[in-house]
């Protein structure tokens, strides 16, 4: 009896969660889905039409749509990597008991506060043609004209990989700094009295121990690097002529600029898919770990 | 002793270097407009001025006034809502909570951006686009996964004796929810509103689809408004970048542990 009452309990508390999630997550999912099959410009409903797969025939042989998946690819594969590495290494020094690791610490940490529309309007202004780093290269005598690090199709992603590297080296290097909590240090100091020498000890006993934690640092860095949309938008809008252009901000122009509901889902349902994948990696991992 | 001092030199050289970025935009935002272009750093005359104009070109009373009134509603609600949730999912489970649970979970990995097309449908056809509320309820349904995560597993740590006795007490469950859970859980607490803090101060797409009119505009949207046009002056974008980062740096010196706790949240957990 009691637990008949606690269980009609336990549903009215849950229940505010289930219908903000339903209206705000779950029925928006199945609509993209949806549209995925429609042809509609997002103004009257009555005008949806239906269309078959047209609209997965039409994203999987748009050059810009395959442009953009690459670019995001790219985009995934150098942050991860790179986060990662100066990350660690960045763990690994403020780890030392040095007067200064705690100003490096925060001021590495200092850029995950901040918006990436904030970090955008920075750097956009810093690597600009009047900026302080063309200013430095022509002082230097690098090259006479300004480098165009936005404005050249070649780097323009690169640019804001670099970017994204400078905002988010704090966040993955506090999460390894954690990890660096939990190894002993016992074991650290009878390798070092073993004669092991600190590379050693990095590659022997520190990376081993934290491969759970480079996995889920990893897995965080690669689900963020698929939905970015922020500092590309801010930086290029994915410019220029698409060289920077990623799945999210070819979604939104498709959407809000082209009004071509059915296509832009169909990236939707991408990201979707994608996301859950690396959601379901996730899960996996971290219930063996721990 | 002498290694360890170079090594501390070297380490403040590189903290330096990584805040150069930072500096360079400090040192613009005091230039002239003659100097703003041609100026490499810092400029013999400074014009604190700058910080005034920015504020009012920019509308940041608008701006923090909105992102305030955003944040703040939406993190209050969405932990009330999920504390809740993660309560029953914990404790009272019920035919098919588990499921509804894992359901959920699922959507920690759901970006907003993905669903921004019937979002941006279903605020139109509540009538709810262009206002605030379309962006508090749907701050609140993309922070309830991972709150719900959070709290059910730090609820899962309270031990159910003290539930139990309670009841036995005679307490409702609404009144053991508010009086004995929710007092211990202050630290989880502490780490999902800083997490959720952090997510919906600096969001952008959702803001940037839903509201229209300027007056609306949350901090994000409506600076990168202004820098958009780029015939905008430096030294005042500048300023505007100060402006904008100094409250939440200044919040950060204060908390700090509070605060990488709350930010790595998603890491750890889950």
């Amino acid at each position: 009896m009691l637990s008949k009452k606690l269980s009609k309990i336990g549903f009215i508390f849950s229940l505010p969660t289930i219908v903000f999630f339903l209206f705000f997550v779950s029925i928006p999912v199945l609509f993209t889905l949806a549209l995925t099959f429609a042809s509609w410009k997002g103004f009257d409903i009555n005008e949806i039409k239906f269309v078959g797969l047209a609209n997965y025939y039409k994203v999987f042989t748009d050059k810009v749509f395959l442009k953009s998946f690459l670019n995001t690819s790219i985009f995934v594969i150098f942050t991860t990597i790179f986060l990662n590495i100066f990350g660690f290494i960045g763990a690994l020094i403020i780890d030392q008991k040095i007067p200064g690791t705690r100003f490096l610490k925060n001021a590495i940490f200092l850029p995950v506060l901040l918006s990436p529309i904030i970090i955008g309007v920075m750097w956009s202004r810093m690597l600009d043609a009047f900026g302080i780093v063309n200013k430095i290269i022509q002082l230097l005598g690098i090259t006479k004209m300004p480098i165009l690090f936005l404005g050249n199709p070649k780097i323009a992603l690169y640019t804001v990989i670099v970017a994204t590297l400078w905002q988010f080296t704090g966040y993955d290097m506090l999460l390894y700094y954690a990890g660096l909590q939990g190894i002993p240090n016992d074991i650290v100091e009878a390798s070092r009295i073993d004669g092991a020498n600190e590379f050693r000890v990095v590659t022997k006993i520190i990376i081993p121990t934290l491969s759970p934690v480079i996995t889920i640092t990893m897995l965080l860095n690669i689900i963020g690097g698929f939905k970015v949309f922020d500092i590309v938008y801010i930086m290029t809008a994915g410019g220029p002529n698409r060289s920077s252009e990623v799945l999210a901000t070819y979604l939104f122009q498709q959407a809000f600029r082209f009004n071509d509901m059915g296509f832009a889902s169909v990236i939707a349902v991408v990201i979707i898919i994608i996301s859950l994948i690396a959601s379901v990696i996730r899960i996996k991992v971290t219930s063996r770990e721990y | 002793m002498v290694k360890k001092i170079f090594k501390s030199i070297l380490i403040y050289l590189l903290g330096i270097i990584f805040l150069l970025p930072v500096i360079w935009v400090f040192s613009l935002s005091l230039r002239s407009k003659k100097d703003a272009l041609s100026a490499i750093f810092f400029t013999r005359d400074l014009h604190f001025e700058n910080y005034y104009i920015a504020w009012k070109t920019f509308n940041f009373s608008k701006l923090f006034m909105n992102s305030l009134i955003v944040t703040i509603i939406s993190v209050f609600l969405t932990l009330v809502i999920s504390a809740l949730a993660a309560y029953s999912f914990a404790r009272l489970n019920y035919k098919g909570s588990n499921i509804i649970f894992y359901i959920i979970l699922l959507g920690i990995m759901i970006p907003p951006a993905a669903v921004i097309i019937p979002l941006f449908i279903i605020m139109k056809t509540l009538g709810l686009y262009n206002s605030h509320y379309s962006l508090i309820f749907s701050y609140i349904a993309f922070g309830l996964p991972i709150a719900v995560l959070i709290l059910r597993g730090f609820f899962l740590s309270i031990p159910k004796e003290l539930i139990e006795a309670a009841r036995i007490d005679g307490s409702s469950e609404i009144g053991t929810f508010f009086r004995i859970i929710i007092p211990l859980s202050k630290p989880a607490i502490a780490t999902v509103t800083i997490f959720l803090f952090m997510q919906n101060w600096n969001e952008f797409i959702l803001a940037l689809v839903l509201l229209k009119d300027k007056v609306l505009y949350t901090l994000p949207v409506g600076l990168a408004n202004f820098v958009g046009q780029w015939d905008s002056p430096w030294q005042l974008v500048a300023a505007g970048v100060i402006i904008a980062s100094l409250p939440i740096f200044i919040v950060y010196l204060l908390i700090q542990d509070l605060f990488v706790k709350g930010l790595t949240a998603g890491a750890v957990k889950g």
